[in-house]
């Protein structure tokens, strides 16, 4: 069964975003300036087709601008597409705005304005739980559970304001998953978050939100780890296209190569790299130090196709670098998004 | 890409003025990025321009201000160019401060090598730039259209020793309150006491009638406004030591108007500039102590 | 009051700090943006002043030094007091106790010379841009603020644009840029200006792979490689391990540790980090574990899809007879364990090991 059904979705920007404090009569004259001369047209999201099925945790990468927060917003209405049809929770996208929105909830990157400032925080998840239909009882044990979950106890009784990022984060997704809808959108839900909070936060999203509470969660993320850990089908976008979408092993195993050589190498400095990729024509290389004085460092070349370790290997002997271990690793989705988008590019 | 050592040497004069310079360049394009916008602002002033030109023809005889050729259109339109001039100088800092405060543009700007003058100056240099151009409008307005007459008998050195004492005590003032941004951590908002010597000084200080005019009970507030020492005195070097009748007060003292006129003005700035300053800095030690610096500091 | 404990080194070292302690004031809310002429407001405050405050160190005593030419790492949780160190350290707050040296010259003695060695670069600083001019027209408006002559700005903000890769997006606005074109406008406005020190505040945060990798790049190329020297700040392992020579990590203020990532690793213990590999570990188990003598903590990474295997990390104290009673815990539970081994430990378990906390303080 599937929750969201989009046919080719597609939405345009035209020109430059206006600037604030602009009034009507400079409008005019943008607007005049407009048609003399027309600004390009750019497609932000570019004739999208996924799917996704209940209960599902979808994942979204893809570089900045590449159309990921505007497809979220797509399909939450906040934005209303150019062409393309949707079908979410079994209502139309374009013919059934209210019941849509009423059955989806998005959580903005950063969490910024999620909260009421003027409500405490448990106040703020009682208030969102009692407007989405909740009796008094019922909200007070959900809010509970989410400060205790969450371990947002101690600001419980704290406002926005005085709130780190992390709490500001964390009272954004209690939000979302007190109100129980049956699509969630979350995105970037870790983005400006330390090692502790974003754990927290993965554990809470793949535990609460989508194996216990069974809702669908579609979380937009740049951190290729996160969705290759987290998610179960995940869609690559790239410059508003999506290029695959799938689960990660199945994109592993199509994408990348089967295993890739990965040298453990000592006396290796960073300046050396460039020289070395440029001589062997490599696409990409990505070191890994271990130990910056010394040298010691893991690289990973990159490139599509299949790779040869000796050539490597002289290479590096030759700018004096001993090679002290070749290993074979296999490849995560950061080796399918580069070769996916490094095709597209060249 | 090498780093340079030599370097580290504090910026020279010529440095930091063009650093200033940056600012009024600054202020300038983004005042007429919205070029209808800003035409409308103007409007704004060529409609006090013109109300008061109109009033002009009533053919008021101003028995005071005998000596201006021009009568009431002359009176009347220099105080105008004079109060927008130091209205703005006014509320300049305060207003530069606040928005540096929330756009944390104040974080660049402080760890960067410009020094506390520049920063201020800086700060407050865009109301001044919109205030010389409105002043521009007003009297090119009031000489082209509405019989302003430009005074021949003026004297620039004279005149000079009148606006520079008064720019540096309403300057004093509006450092001051600046200052109680910081010290007091208000964020924004109407500042009271800008507010009232605002309002007070479009009232007292001689802009758009001669002082005399006003109920006996009422006269005492406007000695205490620098701004009606600045436009008496600007009027009287512009048209002529004596072109008006002296305020009641000061015609009993003896020695020439103008003079007394600038005294007061240049003993208003020598206790306003420093205490403004001073109220400034220390705002702005206590708000680096506290962390308060800008809206994310 | 600051006490000048000991006279720089400039040579040696870029950046010294000595026993530096910044204090705040712990400030109960009031919302932002009051007015001056609120009533309740002046009231309040008053009364405000006239209670006793409350202190609450946020940088408590930090002792460190950067060597010429390296980057040093700092990791921390969030509200560590990172971010307040290294404003410190701009001159951009004033220092309650101790003393530091940037490039040689003393934070609070010298300010104007310090500000022109370092330059700082935070994410908070993008609304400093103004939104009505290009960001060419900006980077003139900062360059001039450093002293340099226009012909040489030009040149330079060429230069910095193309290594940044933003030459097409020079005369578009800020808001209209992508926040990592946001990102590299910062570094740009900093790059500009050479300066031998410089303080990066989490400079690839809400950035996508490709632009943290460029950043990267970046940064191991053209300061890494002309000899500056600086501290980055940041939240991912990968990154400081590339980028850092030395790491510090700093919890609470403090420094907790500080030293190679290898040095760091070795405190950890080569072999008290235990991996399980299992199908599915629930919530309750993990409780569990975590309660069993000798284990310090446990860190689970969830598997997307059905079939795959999460893993657990456990943080042990000793080894002996930890994995048996794990094992046991995880039979009575009824969970099916594939494997159980001891790993090496990571960046991120070091920092896990040093700031063991709950988050919840």
């Amino acid at each position: 069964m599937n929750v969201v059904e989009t046919e080719n979705l597609t939405k345009i920007y035209r020109g430059n975003q206006p600037d604030d404090g602009r009034s009507w009569g400079d409008a005019l004259v943008d607007l005049a300036k407009r048609a003399w001369r027309r600004p390009e047209e750019k497609a932000v999201v570019d004739g999208v087709s996924v799917d996704v099925r209940a209960g599902e945790l979808f994942g979204i990468v893809g570089s900045n601008g590449a159309g990921k927060t505007t497809f979220l917003k797509l399909l939450s209405c906040l934005v209303y597409p150019d062409h393309g049809q949707a079908v979410v929770n079994g209502y139309d996208l374009v013919r059934q705005r209210s019941a849509v929105r009423r059955s989806v909830v998005i959580a903005k990157a950063g969490g910024w304005m999620s909260c009421l400032w003027q409500l405490s925080g448990r106040e703020n998840l009682l208030f969102r739980a009692r407007m989405c239909g909740l009796s008094g009882k019922e909200a007070a044990r959900r809010a509970d559970y989410v400060l205790e979950r969450l371990e947002l106890e101690h600001q419980a009784g704290g406002h926005s304001w005085s709130w780190s990022a992390g709490e500001l984060q964390r009272f954004s997704l209690g939000l979302c998953f007190i109100a129980r809808t049956p699509l969630v959108m979350l995105d970037e839900p870790t983005s400006h978050l330390d090692p502790h909070v974003a754990r927290l936060i993965r554990e809470f999203i793949r535990e609460d939100l989508s194996r216990e509470g069974g809702q669908t969660v579609m979380m937009s993320t740049h951190y290729l780890e996160e969705a290759d850990q987290l998610c179960d089908r995940v869609a690559i976008f790239f410059k508003g296209r999506v290029l695959a979408c799938d689960s990660p092993s199945v994109l592993r195993a199509r994408y990348a190569a089967d295993s890739i050589p990965e040298l453990w190498v000592s006396g290796y400095r960073a300046s050396l790299g460039e020289q070395i990729r440029k001589s062997l024509g490599l696409a990409e290389w990505i070191e890994h130090f271990e130990d910056v004085a010394s040298g010691r460092a893991r690289l990973r070349p990159k490139w599509g196709g299949h790779p040869e370790p000796d050539r490597l290997r002289s290479a590096l002997e030759a700018q004096c670098v001993t090679v002290l271990e070749v290993r074979d690793v296999e490849p995560t989705l950061d080796d399918v998004y580069f070769r996916l988008c490094r095709e597209k590019v060249t | 890409m090498s780093i340079d050592q030599t370097a580290i040497r504090p910026l020279t004069g010529r440095q930091q003025q063009a650093a200033v310079w940056v600012f009024i360049k600054r202020d300038l394009s983004l005042l007429t990025r919205f070029k209808v916008s800003y035409l409308t602002s103007l409007m704004g002033t060529v409609q006090q321009l013109v109300i008061y030109a109109m009033i002009a023809r009533f053919g008021l005889s101003l028995s005071v201000a005998h000596g201006l050729t021009g009568g009431y259109v002359d009176f009347v339109l220099t105080g105008l160019a004079l109060n927008t001039l130091l209205t703005a100088a006014l509320t300049g800092p305060y207003l530069g401060l606040i928005e540096s405060f929330w756009s944390n543009r104040i974080e660049i700007l402080l760890a960067s090598p410009l020094r506390l003058p520049g920063f201020v100056i800086g700060l407050s240099v865009g109301k001044l730039v919109d205030a010389v151009i409105q002043v521009a409008v007003i009297l090119l307005g009031g000489w082209l259209f509405f019989d302003f007459v430009w005074p021949d008998g003026g004297n620039a050195l004279v005149f000079l020793a009148v606006l520079i004492p008064a720019l540096a005590a309403v300057i004093g003032l509006g450092l001051a309150a600046a200052g109680m941004v910081y010290l007091l951590d208000a964020r924004g908002g109407q500042d009271p006491v800008q507010f009232a010597v605002q309002t007070i000084s479009s009232l007292v200080a001689g802009v758009y009638f001669p002082i005399q005019v006003l109920p006996a009970a009422v006269q005492w507030l406007c000695y205490l406004v620098p701004q009606t020492y600045a436009i008496d005195g600007m009027r009287r070097a512009l048209f002529g030591a004596h072109a008006l009748a002296p305020p009641p007060l000061i015609s009993h003292l003896p020695g020439s108007p103008l003079l007394i006129d600038v005294l007061v003005l240049l003993a208003y700035a020598a206790a306003a500039l420093p205490l403004g300053w001073l109220v400034f800095r220390n705002g702005m030690e206590r708000a680096r102590a506290d962390g308060r610096l800008s809206r994310w500091l | 009051m600051a006490v000048n404990a000991a006279t720089p080194d400039p040579e040696r070292f870029a950046v010294e700090v000595y026993g530096v302690r910044k204090r705040f004031i712990s400030r109960e809310g009031l919302p932002l943006g009051w007015g001056f002429g609120d009533a309740h407001w002046i009231i309040s405050s008053l009364i405000k002043y006239r209670q006793e405050r409350q202190w609450k160190n946020a940088v408590d005593g930090v002792d460190l030094t950067v060597r010429r030419g390296e980057l040093l790492g700092l990791l921390g949780p969030n509200g560590a007091g990172k971010t307040t160190f290294l404003r410190c350290l701009a001159t951009l707050l004033r220092l309650d106790e101790g003393s530091a040296f940037v490039n040689g010259y003393d934070v609070v003695r010298q300010p104007d010379e310090v500000k022109l060695s370092m330059n700082l670069i935070g994410s908070g600083q993008w609304s400093a841009f103004d939104w009505g001019l290009t960001v060419r027209q900006n980077l003139h408006f900062f360059g001039t603020l450093y002293g340099i002559a226009k012909a040489e700005r030009n040149r330079r903000i060429d230069e910095t644009l193309e290594w940044l890769g933003l030459t097409g997006r020079a005369k578009d606005k800020p808001p209209t840029l992508s926040a990592g074109e946001r990102q590299k406008m910062l570094l740009a406005k900093a790059f500009m200006v050479r300066t031998p020190v410089f303080f990066l505040d989490e400079p690839t945060v809400g950035l996508d792979p490709d632009g943290a990798h460029q950043v990267r790049e970046f940064i191991t190329r053209e300061l890494i490689g002309s000899g500056t020297s600086g501290i980055l700040t940041t939240h991912r392992m990968d990154e400081a391990e590339d980028l850092c020579a030395r790491v510090a990590i700093m919890d609470h203020g403090r420094v907790v540790a500080i030293g190679t990532p290898l040095e760091l690793k070795k405190t950890v213990g080569e072999r008290s980090i235990l991996e399980i590999r299992a199908r599915r570990v629930p919530r309750d188990a993990l409780q569990t574990l975590r309660t069993l003598p000798g284990i310090r903590t446990a860190v689970v990474a969830p598997a997307g899809e059905e079939g795959l295997e999460e893993s657990v990390r456990l943080h042990c104290e000793d080894l002996n007879g930890t994995a048996g009673r794990v094992a046991d815990s995880l039979a009575s539970a009824g969970i099916a364990v594939s494997s159980i081994e001891t790993t090496q430990p990571t960046l991120e378990d070091v920092f896990i090991a040093l700031t063991n906390k709950r988050i919840a303080q």
